[in-house]
């Protein structure tokens, strides 16, 4: 079976040369029938890529325990979900998830454009396939995944294996790494458009328009990767952190900040022809983060928990980012001219002189996180000395830059395209800034007293009067002149744009996830020691511990502990929260209870008996508001997908002023 | 002494000896190495090692950390010795290397982590100021015949409001 699993992966390696080969010569050599080759070929390696991603699959649900990759990512109690995630689980496995995902996105990619954009698809193949290229050489070459385990030594087969790690186990961590690559991978297809329209040099916008879809869905993607690790850590960790600033997690951060600024101004060149330099900086920079955060991940580069082991990628990896980020760069000053401007900015007061300040406010937040993740690397070169770079730093440095980001969110809106004088600005500021005031004052008021809390319940307060705002003075327009109910007026009114509308609920799930991160600052925890039937006060909660039981399955033994809470003497749930020892790798892992609430959650951590095995040891957590975040994140899911639905009124913007001749208005979807 | 006054003095003396010793509780519990004040202030300053949360001694929530409550020992004993937090730092340090820092100190090579972002964000300013002139529509220059009809437009609406602004009745 390996060596179908092996050969699949070499002929899929052949296949990309010759794709980037054939269609280079094909689009330079003036030769179809190569390029058709080529496209073809990208059907191909999806196929192989599939196959060998079958026979890895099959070998690990049916515990072939001769491979290496298996018997150190499986074992034969693990339940087959677990085994089926193992895929991605260790560095072999999921550089070959990571290859098959690039090979699933290219057949798509090559399947609706079968038929258009014939002088930017080679290009587009080309580059689409040079990384899947590089992919699929370090699974071939460098960290297979069908290595046998003392191949030659006589073993054929091995008893079992050592299965994943416990805390991976976890209903998250199914889907949260292939929502990441998902992210990761997708952001390939508009950096190769948007290359492959600078190097043929197409006139217009298409590769816009055709990857902005695309680029959103990738964006939701990395986002919805990001929450559920984020999820993840919260329930499984046992501490209740969400975000450590770990490098890793730091680095599925950073093209997600690009990406993100990328959305905002691309929309600039679309309406207004402007920053075609910036959104190709852009668009290139997601890319090479992702490939930087791969790189971060599987080269051990930087210390990190969740990096995978030191391992023999290193120099390829670093190779493939820096030539790539060369070519890139070359790619882009050479062909300066082509993306000059179309358009004057008409006032630093304007909604583009906005966007643009955005887009530097998210760059120097990326930045910052780039910085401190690699500074310790930088700083070991230099001087030798390791040097640590945690929490402190990174919450000093982006708490700022985020309280201003949210203020720029509310403040976006009121102003308008072109041009805003400053009696609209204060009428639009007005109420918004009132609101946000007086929620402060209140909050003030009743006994809050952390100042950078104060400030951003203020500017949440701000940014969503701001929203509801407009959406208040739409639907109330329409409801004026249709005489519809006003639920029926937003719901029209969000369909007549649903790109702007869908925007504005992003940035309310996005303060709501504002609202979230503020309340840590209130967090609460305690060390508790209890006793059969024995009470604690803890916060507003009466905690009492009725029971603790022991039970074994096959993969593991488990002790848990039932409590009763009860709030102003009534009893309100019971949490049962438990310590599991799995067998195979000898493994302790903490099942928390949490009570969710909007208000707070009440979050206990059952760590074990203490030595007299008299007392059952807690550590309990409060966590205020800490659910905003994670409702947040449906928010801003279903802001995207309204982003993602056509609109109704399809607005035609004709240039200001063109470069060029036009022969027609740019048809834009606002 | 009255019975009633003497009763009253004995509750008064037994609210004020519960006082007291409520008022010691907060002390007694200080002194648990893992909770002290000063072992949570001094600890910020200090990275947790332990690999799993990224936080400072001070902070770090994870129960039993491997790391965290060992250094606070560490530091109680210090706080015990009469080291200031300063001293306790440096020691530290001194002995585990700048590694033991939550953040680098703003100081020597260190000093590039606190200040690159900032150098990084007015680059930024002084690109977006840049761009901003560069690509700003300059005020356009109107020839005599178009000065001529904005006069003319302009005397139109002084005349036709008034000189209060209001529309002169017809």
């Amino acid at each position: 079976m390996e060596n179908i699993g092996a050969l699949s992966v070499l002929l899929a390696f052949c296949l990309a040369v010759f794709a980037v080969a054939a269609a280079v010569a094909g689009k330079y050599g003036r030769r179809p029938f190569l390029v058709v080759s080529a496209a073809r070929s990208v059907y191909a390696i999806w196929l192989l890529l599939t196959i060998a991603s079958g026979v890895l699959v099959y070998s690990l649900i049916t515990g072939d325990y001769r491979l290496a990759y298996v018997a150190a990512h499986s074992n034969k109690a693990m339940p087959a979900i677990y085994k089926f995630t193992a895929w991605w689980g260790g560095q072999e496995g999921s550089l070959l998830f990571w290859s098959w995902l690039l090979s699933s996105y290219s057949a798509i990619v090559v399947y609706n454009n079968r038929r258009k954009f014939q002088s930017m698809m080679p290009i587009v193949i080309a580059i689409l396939m040079t990384t899947e290229a590089f992919f699929i050489s370090m699974v071939t070459f460098v960290a297979s995944p069908f290595a046998v385990l003392m191949a030659g030594k006589g073993i054929i087969n091995v008893g079992d294996g050592q299965g994943l790690n416990p805390l991976l186990q976890w209903w998250t961590m199914v889907i949260h790494p292939p929502f990441l690559y998902l992210g990761f991978v997708g952001f390939v297809v508009p950096f190769a458009f948007a290359m492959a329209s600078l190097i043929t040099r197409q006139p217009g916008e298409a590769w816009i328009h055709t990857t902005r879809r695309w680029a959103i869905v990738t964006w939701l993607f990395q986002t919805t990767g990001v929450m559920l690790g984020m999820g993840w850590a919260y329930t499984v960790l046992g501490w209740g952190g969400y975000w450590g600033w770990d490098p890793v997690e730091n680095a599925s951060l950073l093209p997600w900040i690009t990406a993100t600024a990328f959305l905002h101004s691309v929309m600039m060149q679309e309406k207004k022809g402007m920053m075609k330099v910036w959104n190709m900086v852009l668009v290139s920079a997601t890319f090479l983060l992702s490939i930087l955060g791969t790189t971060l991940t599987r080269t051990g580069l930087v210390s990190s928990v969740h990096a995978f082991a030191q391992s023999p990628v290193k120099p390829y990896f670093t190779t493939f980012l820096i030539s790539a980020t060369v070519l890139t760069a070359f790619a882009i000053i050479v062909n300066l001219p082509y993306l000059r401007s179309e358009v004057k900015l008409e006032s630093v007061v304007s909604r583009e002189s906005s966007f643009l300040f955005n887009n530097l406010i998210l760059l120097a937040s990326c930045f910052a996180v780039l910085w401190g993740t690699l500074f310790p690397v930088i700083m070991e070169a230099l001087s030798g000395e390791k040097e640590t770079i945690d929490a402190p730093y990174y919450n000093r440095v982006n708490i700022p830059i985020g309280l201003f980001l949210l203020f720029l969110t509310g403040v976006g809106p009121l102003i308008a395209w072109r041009k805003s004088s400053l009696d609209s600005l204060k009428r639009a500021f007005m109420l918004p800034a009132i609101i946000g005031v007086a929620v402060a004052g209140a909050l003030t008021i009743g006994g809050v007293r952390h100042p950078e809390a104060l400030l951003s319940f203020g500017l949440c307060a701000f940014v969503l009067s701001s929203i509801l705002g407009e959406f208040w003075k739409g639907s109330r327009a329409i409801q004026g002149k249709e005489h519809v109910a006003l639920p029926r007026a937003a719901f029209e009114l969000t369909w007549r744009n649903t790109r702007r509308y869908g925007g504005y609920l992003v940035h309310m799930g996005i303060v709501f996830m504002f609202v979230g991160f503020t309340g840590s600052a209130f967090n609460q925890q305690e060390t508790r020691y209890l006793g059969l039937d024995q009470s604690t006060r803890f916060g507003q909660y009466d905690i009492k511990l009725l029971t603790v039981t022991d039970g074994d399955t096959p993969d593991y033994a488990k002790s848990q502990a039932v409590l009763d809470i009860s709030k102003n003497g009534e009893e309100i749930a019971q949490m049962q929260p438990e310590i599991r020892e799995y067998k195979a790798s000898q493994q302790q892992s903490s099942f928390v209870a949490i009570r969710r609430r909007l208000n707070e959650d009440l979050y206990i951590n059952y760590s074990g008996i203490t030595s007299d095995n008299k007392k059952a040891i807690f550590k309990m957590y409060l966590f205020p508001l800490v659910d905003w975040l994670w409702a947040g994140y449906w928010v801003v899911l279903f802001g995207t997908l309204v982003c993602l639905v056509p609109s109704k009124v399809r607005l035609l913007y004709a240039r200001t002023e063109v470069v060029g001749i036009a022969t027609k208005p740019a048809t834009v979807e606002s | 002494m009255p019975q009633n006054l003497r009763q009253w003095n004995l509750r008064l003396l037994t609210a004020f000896a519960a006082v007291l010793a409520l008022s010691f509780i907060p002390a007694l519990i200080a002194q648990d190495p893992l909770t002290s004040p000063a072992v949570l202030r001094v600890g910020q300053r200090l990275a947790c090692r332990c690999g799993g949360c990224r936080n400072s001694v001070g902070t770090c929530p994870m129960i039993h950390c491997e790391f965290g409550d060992p250094m606070r020992q560490r530091i109680f004993k210090m706080t015990q010795a009469g080291m200031s937090d300063d001293e306790i730092v440096n020691t530290i340090v001194r002995e585990d290397g700048i590694v033991a820092l939550a953040a680098p100190p703003a100081s020597g090579w260190g000093l590039f982590t606190w200040v690159m972002p900032g150098i990084a964000l007015v680059i930024g300013f002084f690109v977006y100021s840049a761009y901003v002139r560069r690509h700003r529509k300059a005020p356009e220059q109107m020839t005599a015949s178009e000065q001529a009809v904005l006069d003319r437009f302009s005397s139109q609406i002084d005349r036709e409001l008034g000189e209060d602004g209001e529309v002169p009745q017809k």
